[in-house]
């Protein structure tokens, strides 16, 4: 997904000497695979085994049997929340990738003074914790936040506009979150794309806004699909974020899961939750990995 | 000249980059329907004039005109020539076929005739059975091809093309360079103006074996332009002598028509030029002499080393005064007499000195 470089002759050769190599690998394998163990153990200690409690307790809890999953997926108000926190990804998700597309064109393509700005602007977030950018938001989006202080006092409107603590605001944090992850994936397919092609499409007389739609954005698709996937799979699990800039009035699921286990125990329920979580994040990122691998073929 | 038959001509083109001076007043002309080599070492301009006639880079000086018209600022989208690069530069995503019909989809050409052309250049090029297939399906000599047929297939006035074999190895090599030769000379391109070809090599081979014109650069100056026979058996200075194949150079004390190198008086056939410093002779001009008696100019030298490569041996001489030269004759018949350390003699007729 990463290297579709234009050098694409170079790919079915890559993949014969992988299998040529395959015998050696092999022989190998113990040492990798010593040398991968306290990875292997950290995941499973920290990750594998809570998580095996969590199936536990989905169907333990508070009696044995499915009937948590049965309630997860009929009843009408955790079913909401499935769809609401679906449709809040894919918006994300596409708001996210299309700002981090043309950010990291700046950033790559751009001149040397747009490219450094774009960079800080993409980086410093990224020191920033989460909680602190929440709250940063909340200053500026807020009724009395600065946007809303700045319009009123230049009469642009005439009482604040609700920035925050609706599906706006969380839509804004998520992206601001979002954004630089989506940033990386496609800087790599976008400083792949060989000048050359692009000079070649040119020298044929393509306008810019053909050779960008017909050439440069078709070669870096794989980017635009590894973005969307992360950003995708990131936005799913969102707690921090739409909790505080949400206002507990956009309900999404893992704030759902929260609720269930601190403020109307039903552990169950929270469990078997986890688990479908789980499973449609896992069964979509098969479905686009294998997407991605046809594609690329 | 008539003036309407010239395809290309420069005017005193430059190209600096910053302070570097990466072209310096190029000026020449050459036909409609020439095959044009551009030939030097790395760094001696050649690409970059390729690119100021390709129109991706503007020259900062000079004029270009394109059959006759004032192209010098006219960017690379509206030049309308059709340029292969090294590397193909192909687009991934699109199969062969779609490669091919691309430029024509910008021209907005009815579907029928796209089809019918991508048809012609898929026959041209010998592609027939892999239009369908996307470039990282095809071998480095087919996308080659596409490359050449996308780039002829709306027929440019102008081909170019840069270093375009030089990732094939050499059988695959050798293959393309007669098919492009058979392209340049096939009707359905050359049309009834004729389709211009400019071709940038540092293989010097490839350069005498394709071109009607070669044009040799170094260090951004334009060393002599002319056809593979005029660069090579009457070349300009001794840049040109020395960058194509192989040659030997004396120190010489030229007069009106006689030389003396390390002191043996040598005829000439014609008068030297004002300065002259060197008289040189293509190897294959020389003949070994054994005992010094031979009708031409003649030159003692010692043979410090032979290298057999099979149907000829190669000698490594040098003069008295340790000037190097070389010469290949046939293995059959070379007595071991040739040993090195025995003293020979060079020998060859006047008219070929070349004295700069």
């Amino acid at each position: 997904m990463q290297s579709m470089s234009t050098e694409t002759s170079r790919r079915p050769a890559r993949r014969d000497t992988r299998l040529k190599s395959q015998v050696p690998v092999k022989s190998q394998m113990p040492a990798a695979w010593l040398l991968l163990a306290p990875l292997m153990l950290f995941i499973a200690a920290t990750y594998l085994v809570p998580f095996l409690g969590i199936i536990q307790m989905s169907v333990s809890e508070p009696e044995l049997g499915l009937q948590n999953y049965q309630k997860a997926l009929t009843d009408p108000l955790v079913l909401g929340v499935f769809a609401r926190t679906l449709i809040f990804c894919i918006g994300v998700t596409i708001l996210s990738v299309t700002a981090a597309y043309v950010l990291t064109l700046l950033w790559v393509r751009g001149n040397r003074i747009t490219s450094l700005v774009v960079e800080l602007c993409i980086m410093i977030p990224l020191w920033i914790s989460v909680l602190s950018r929440a709250f940063g938001w909340i200053a500026l989006l807020s009724n009395r936040g600065m946007i809303n202080t700045w319009l009123l006092d230049l009469g642009l409107i005439a009482s604040p506009l609700t920035l925050v603590r609706n599906e706006f605001g969380v839509v804004v944090g998520m992206a601001h979150f979002l954004i630089p992850f989506a940033v990386f994936p496609l800087a790599s397919a976008i400083r792949a794309v060989d000048e050359r092609v692009l000079m070649a499409a040119r020298g044929m007389g393509a306008s810019r806004l053909r050779i960008f739609w017909q050439i440069f954005v078709p070669m870096t698709l794989h980017g635009v699909v590894g973005a969307a996937l992360l950003v995708f799979v990131l936005s799913f699990g969102f707690y921090i974020t739409p909790a505080l800039l949400g206002g507990g009035r956009s309900v999404m699921l893992a704030e759902l899961i929260y609720l269930r286990i601190f403020q109307i125990p039903d552990w169950g329920l929270a469990a078997a939750i986890s688990v479908l979580l789980m499973l449609l994040v896992g069964g979509l990122l098969v479905i686009i990995i294998r997407r991605t691998e046809d594609m690329v073929k | 000249m008539d003036s309407s038959s010239i395809g290309i001509e420069t005017i005193g083109i430059g190209k600096d980059f910053g302070a570097f001076r990466a072209l310096d007043d190029v000026s020449f002309r050459i036909d409609r329907g020439a095959f044009l080599t551009l030939l030097g070492p790395s760094g001696s301009g050649k690409t970059t004039l390729l690119m100021i006639l390709a129109g991706f880079e503007q020259a900062s000086r000079g004029t270009l005109r394109i059959d006759g018209e004032d192209k010098t600022g006219v960017p690379a989208e509206h030049r309308g020539f059709g340029v292969v690069f090294q590397g193909y530069a192909l687009f991934p995503h699109m199969t062969a076929e779609e490669n091919i019909a691309f430029p024509l989809k910008v021209q907005n050409r009815p579907a029928a005739e796209i089809k019918r052309r991508v048809g012609d250049m898929i026959d041209l090029v010998g592609l027939a059975g892999h239009s369908h297939k996307k470039p990282s399906g095809l071998s480095g000599g087919q996308q080659q091809r596409v490359a050449l047929a996308r780039a002829l297939v709306y027929e440019p006035p102008v081909l170019l093309l840069d270093e375009p074999f030089s990732a094939l190895d050499k059988n695959l090599r050798s293959q393309m360079q007669e098919e492009l030769r058979r392209i340049h000379r096939d009707p359905h391109v050359h049309g009834d103006l004729g389709t211009t070809f400019i071709f940038v090599t540092h293989d010097q081979e490839e350069a005498l074996a394709l071109s009607t014109d070669v044009a040799i650069f170094n260090q951004g100056k334009l060393q002599q332009i002319g056809s593979p026979s005029d660069v090579y058996e009457r070349p300009a200075n001794r840049f040109v002598a020395e960058f194509l194949g192989e040659i030997n150079i004396f120190p010489a004390l030229c007069s009106a028509k006689t030389a003396e190198i390390e002191g043996h008086a040598i005829r000439l056939a014609q008068a030297a030029p004002a300065g002259a410093e060197h008289l040189a002779v293509r190897p294959e001009n020389m003949d070994l002499v054994k005992d010094g008696k031979a009708e031409g100019n003649t030159l003692p030298v010692t043979v410090t080393d032979r290298i057999y490569l099979g149907a000829s041996t190669r000698l490594l001489l040098a003069t008295d005064s340790g000037t190097p030269a070389i010469l290949e004759v046939p293995t059959s018949g070379l007595a071991d007499t040739v040993a090195p350390g025995s003293q020979v003699w060079l020998g060859w007729d006047p008219s070929d000195s070349l004295i700069f």
